[in-house]
């Protein structure tokens, strides 16, 4: 065993030896797990927003048939027969406005909400960093504004900012476990809606956040809340919040499967790099490897150093790119927003890590065939080829 | 200087088949794919260029500049506009003055899943505003009708190919059914992502008391005109904006996801020159002592370095062609539906030439670097290579 | 007296390999007449094969002076070097160095790209180098087709097409067997002897010295021996 471990910087040795195609490879494997490193931070963020965990408990009360906020107009007196609803907890109307409906990455959503509900509307566990709700309180355009939202645009507490068409006043940052509400910024309900149109909105707001007595019960409760406007004139659509992000950010969550193709592709890119430069290593060390039988090397000794030199490139080349990676997007603070619904591209070191331990993982088996096929050659073979 | 023969190259591409299929493939791929992300770039951009016409002003809510979406117009604000504002055109006694509501809502094919989308509820004179726009099939909709007009890029996602296959076809719109009267054309524009019904019916559908903007050509007016009118008429609480200029910020707002889509195309791209690039080196590093060869015979380092650079630049031209080919044929017009519109992919001049361009990088890059490798090497010791 | 084809006055030529510095040709004091027939042997390391490749042109001294001709070879600059090789010297290797995408006849036509010359002219120097070395029924063939023996032969026309004042031969039978490497010395002897070239080789076998006219021992970078054959 210790035989083989003090192969190992012999290896290293091999490697650094060449550094034009060492270096070309582990530049290639960089960038091809730079780019699986991204995808999967992207389907991440799609997963945490759209897939209901066991502990939620928000319904999202909409328009039936509508998605982009503009166009959801529900009567704010609604909220009343909700709360009676049987299992409904609490209910906080809300209106959404955002800068565009349309997908991008620098899209603001403002949410406003009655000055008592602010508590309410946000996600246990939140916590205000910077600034406080009473300050908050204090003033008709105030905003309490997302940490991820407030680090894009480099706003702090006490700054005056702009968005669309709205000029609010930055009275508070908030941290939140909550994609939505790390992405927001929550201001009061009659100011959005004057901000909307002059005059108010006349009583509509976009949507009622609901919470629930009981998680399980999320669905009973849904339904009971459509029944009780099926026949009115504006009927709703009530779903989990996760489900309802999934169905308003249709687009981010298909440009998200479809970067998945390309993060598979990128595995593939990587192995075969991998493959193609111990193959082109091979036929140059083929008098080496004769030379070093005849020393007294053995065939799995040498097909072990072989398994050593791919897994040492992955190795590298995935530190490399899945680190880079994960650093642009801590440092980045991507978000995808559309129809007022943000989808965070958001990683955590594990994702590096595994990202690495992949390519380790891809080095290994691309030297496992040439590895067999040393391991196997007679030393007049070798000199044969010579 | 004198070069060796272009048949040594020729020839030399020949030595080994499989590695040539290899770059010959390789160039393909990443031509292939530049080509597309560049389409879909330039499709994406095209569409927003060519929407909107010098002569053509919006009013819109005030605030709604980046979505007109968004905008909330009183319904009188076009009579008063024709009425007040000297200067627009008119044919037939027709003002070029359309109030148009733009309704972002989910279209569905009866049973089917819904596809976000916009719908303009337009009157006539949305035809002599925007005049850019045609109907290529069918007839324009009527009022009181529920009829759609679909923009061919609509119809052709739908699978209509051709979009006149799309006559007559039953969608729901919040539950209501309309039917496809006719199909529009317009030079490639925004409207060909669209569908356009009557003002009256979509306003009814969609329970709105409100348009989105009222869009105005003007002739001897200037576009100061309509700006004065706006500022002046602050009851209406509207903004002036030259259509050019709304398209312009769109198309500014789509610009981070064209540089992902690029970007991620660039990072495929490196990639791949850099897995070739290993593969070329060592093609060239078992010619060392034929390059010390050919400079004992006295041709220069240069010449060689030449010789090598055609070789790779053929392999690269090869594969460039090819996928230039298969772009041009398979890729254009390819329906894209994204974010509440359709365009379609656009192959043309400047995509080709892109991908002509990253063609004759891929050969020369692929050559140069690893031919200065072998060529650095001083002649003696270049004979002795293999030893 | 005539002045010596090849002078060579304190010739050095100095390496650095890491910390240490060799020095396979030190100070070497040599003159070769016209048409001369030269066997360089020496032990490995004595700098027979940098000799050579000075001559040739393909190294530079590090000191001293090397004339061939009126050419003061040690103060070309790379790209003169090129093009007075091109017309001057011919080089055989001993494993040939054919160019393998180019057949028999384009192998040996291939220095000539370099001179201004007609294609008929090309092709009658061509023609009558492979005539020479008696190789034109296998013109159209590719080294991979040929014998070693043949290999050589396409590798000494294409040497003597451009009819170089200097013909000079790395081991150019060491890959051979007996019978095929004195048909190859034959053919050399008599490129010397009917057509005048002078020939400088180097060689490790002492049986091909005796087709040499000259025979010259270098050991550590100097000249240790110089002897006349007896005819």
């Amino acid at each position: 065993m210790s035989r083989l471990l003090r192969l190992i910087p012999v290896v290293f040795r091999t490697l650094r030896r060449s550094p034009i195609r060492s270096g070309l490879t582990i530049t290639g494997i960089a960038m091809a797990m730079y780019l699986f490193t991204g995808v999967e931070s992207m389907r991440n963020g799609v997963r945490d927003a759209t897939e209901a965990g066991a502990g939620d408990s928000m319904l999202v009360v909409y328009r039936e048939n509508r998605y982009c906020p503009f166009t959801s107009r529900l009567p704010e007196w609604y909220v009343d027969r909700i709360e009676r609803i049987d299992g409904v907890k609490a209910a906080v109307p809300m209106q959404i406005l955002v800068s565009n409906c349309r997908a991008s990455l620098d899209v603001v959503t403002f949410r406003g909400v009655p000055e008592d509900a602010l508590g309410a509307s946000l996600s246990p566990g939140t916590e205000i960093t910077s600034g406080s709700i009473s300050d908050w309180k204090q003033r008709g355009d105030a905003a309490i504004v997302g940490e991820a939202l407030a680090a894009r645009r480099g706003i702090r507490v006490g700054d005056r900012f702009n968005a669309a068409g709205v000029a609010v006043y930055v009275a508070g940052i908030l941290e939140s476990s909550e994609m939505q509400d790390r992405n927001s910024a929550w201001v009061h309900l009659p100011f959005l809606q004057e901000a909307l149109r002059r005059g108010g909105t006349g009583g509509f707001v976009t949507q009622f956040n609901v919470v629930v007595d009981d998680p399980a019960r999320m669905d009973e409760v849904a339904l009971s809340i459509d029944q009780a406007f099926a026949h009115d004139e504006r009927p709703t659509a009530t779903r989990p919040e996760k489900a309802f992000i999934g169905r308003a950010a249709r687009d981010i969550v298909g440009i998200a499967n479809f970067a998945g193709i390309l993060g598979w592709g990128a595995l593939v890119a990587v192995f075969a790099l991998i493959a193609n430069a111990i193959m082109l290593a091979m036929r140059d060390r083929i008098r080496d490897h004769a030379i070093m039988q005849t020393l007294g090397w053995t065939g799995p000794l040498i097909g072990w150093m072989v398994l050593v030199e791919g897994a040492m490139l992955g190795l590298f080349g995935g530190i490399l790119g899945a680190f880079g990676s994960w650093l642009t997007i801590q440092y980045g603070r991507f978000a995808m927003t559309m129809e007022g619904a943000s989808i965070e591209i958001s990683t955590s070191a594990w994702t590096a890590i595994i990202g690495t331990g992949l390519a380790l993982a891809l080095g290994i088996l691309a030297g496992v065939a040439p590895a067999l096929r040393l391991s196997r050659r007679s030393i007049a073979s070798s000199f044969g080829a010579v | 200087m004198r070069i060796l023969p272009f048949e040594y190259a020729v020839r030399n591409l020949g030595r080994s088949p499989a590695r040539l299929l290899l770059t010959v493939g390789g160039s393909a791929l990443v031509v292939l794919l530049v080509l597309t992300a560049t389409g879909f770039v330039n499709g994406m951009q095209a569409a927003f260029v060519t929407s909107g016409r010098d002569a053509n002003i919006i009013l819109m809510g005030s605030g709604s500049e980046e979505s007109i979406e968004r905008s909330e117009v009183s319904m009188r604000t076009s009579g008063i506009v024709a009425a007040s504002v000297p200067g627009l055109i008119k044919r037939a006694g027709i003002d070029a003055v359309s109030p148009e509501a733009h309704v972002a809502i989910p279209i569905k094919g009866i049973g089917e899943e819904g596809t976000m989308s916009v719908i303009r509820g337009v009157e006539p004179a949305a035809f002599l505003v925007h005049d850019e726009v045609r109907v290529i099939a069918g007839r324009p909709p009527r009022s009181g009708g529920n009829e759609l007009l679909l923009g061919r890029l609509v119809a052709r996602g739908m699978g209509f190919n051709p979009p006149e296959q799309s006559l007559g076809t039953k969608l729901e719109i919040d539950e209501e059914p309309y039917e496809v009267v006719g199909v529009l054309e317009a030079g490639g524009g925004v409207a060909e992502g669209e569908l356009w019904t009557s003002l009256t019916d979509l306003m009814a559908t969609s329970q709105r008391d409100s348009i989105s903007c009222v869009v105005v050509s003007i002739d001897d007016a200037e576009p100061a005109d309509i700006e004065a009118f706006a500022a002046t008429r602050l009851d209406l609480e509207l903004i002036a904006m030259p259509e050019v200029d709304y398209y312009a910020k769109l198309s500014a707002f789509f610009r981070p996801i064209a540089l992902m889509v690029l970007v991620t195309a660039a990072l495929i791209a490196i990639g791949a020159v850099l897995g070739g690039l290993n593969t070329t080196y060592a093609a060239f590093a078992s010619r060392v002592r034929e390059i010390g060869t050919l400079q004992t015979l006295g041709y220069s380092r240069q010449a060689i370095a030449l010789s090598l650079v055609q070789e790779s630049l053929l392999a690269a031209a090869i594969g460039t062609l090819i996928a230039c080919g298969l772009g041009a044929w398979l890729l254009d017009e390819v329906v894209v539906q994204f974010s509440m519109g359709a365009f379609g992919l656009r192959i043309d001049a400047t995509v080709i030439a892109w991908g002509l361009g990253t063609g004759l990088v891929l050969g020369v890059i692929g050559a140069i670097l690893p031919a200065w490798r072998c060529l650095r090497l001083p002649i003696a010791e270049s004979l002795k290579a293999g030893e | 007296m005539s002045t010596p084809f090849i002078q060579c006055r304190d010739l050095t030529r100095t390496y650095t390999r890491g910390t240490e510095r060799i020095t396979p040709l030190d100070k070497l004091d040599l003159d070769i007449d016209r048409g001369r027939f030269v066997a360089l042997m020496g032990p490995s390391g004595s700098g027979k094969t940098t000799l050579l490749n000075l001559l040739a042109g393909i190294d530079s001294p590090t000191g001293g002076e090397l004339h061939v001709g009126d050419t003061p070879v040690h103060s070309l600059s790379r790209g003169r070097l090129a093009a007075w090789r091109a017309d001057h010297v011919g080089y055989i290797f001993q494993l040939y160095n054919l160019v393998p995408v180019l057949n028999a006849y384009e192998n040996v036509e291939l220095p000539l790209l370099l001179q201004s010359i007609s294609r008929q002219e090309r092709h009658r120097r061509v023609s009558n180098a492979m005539e020479a070395v008696g190789i034109t029924d296998r013109h159209k063939h590719y080294p991979r087709q040929l014998s070693g023996g043949q290999e050589q032969r396409v590798a000494i026309a294409r040497a003597i097409v451009t009819e170089p004042d200097l013909l000079l031969c790395d081991e150019p039978t060491g890959d051979l067997d007996r019978e095929t490497a004195t048909s190859i010395m034959n053919l050399l002897q008599r490129l010397n002897r009917d057509e005048g070239r002078t020939i400088v080789m180097v060689t490790h076998d002492p049986a091909t010295t005796r087709w040499a006219d000259t025979l010259l021992h270098l050991e550590k970078g100097r000249l240790l021996e110089h002897e006349e054959a007896t005819t």
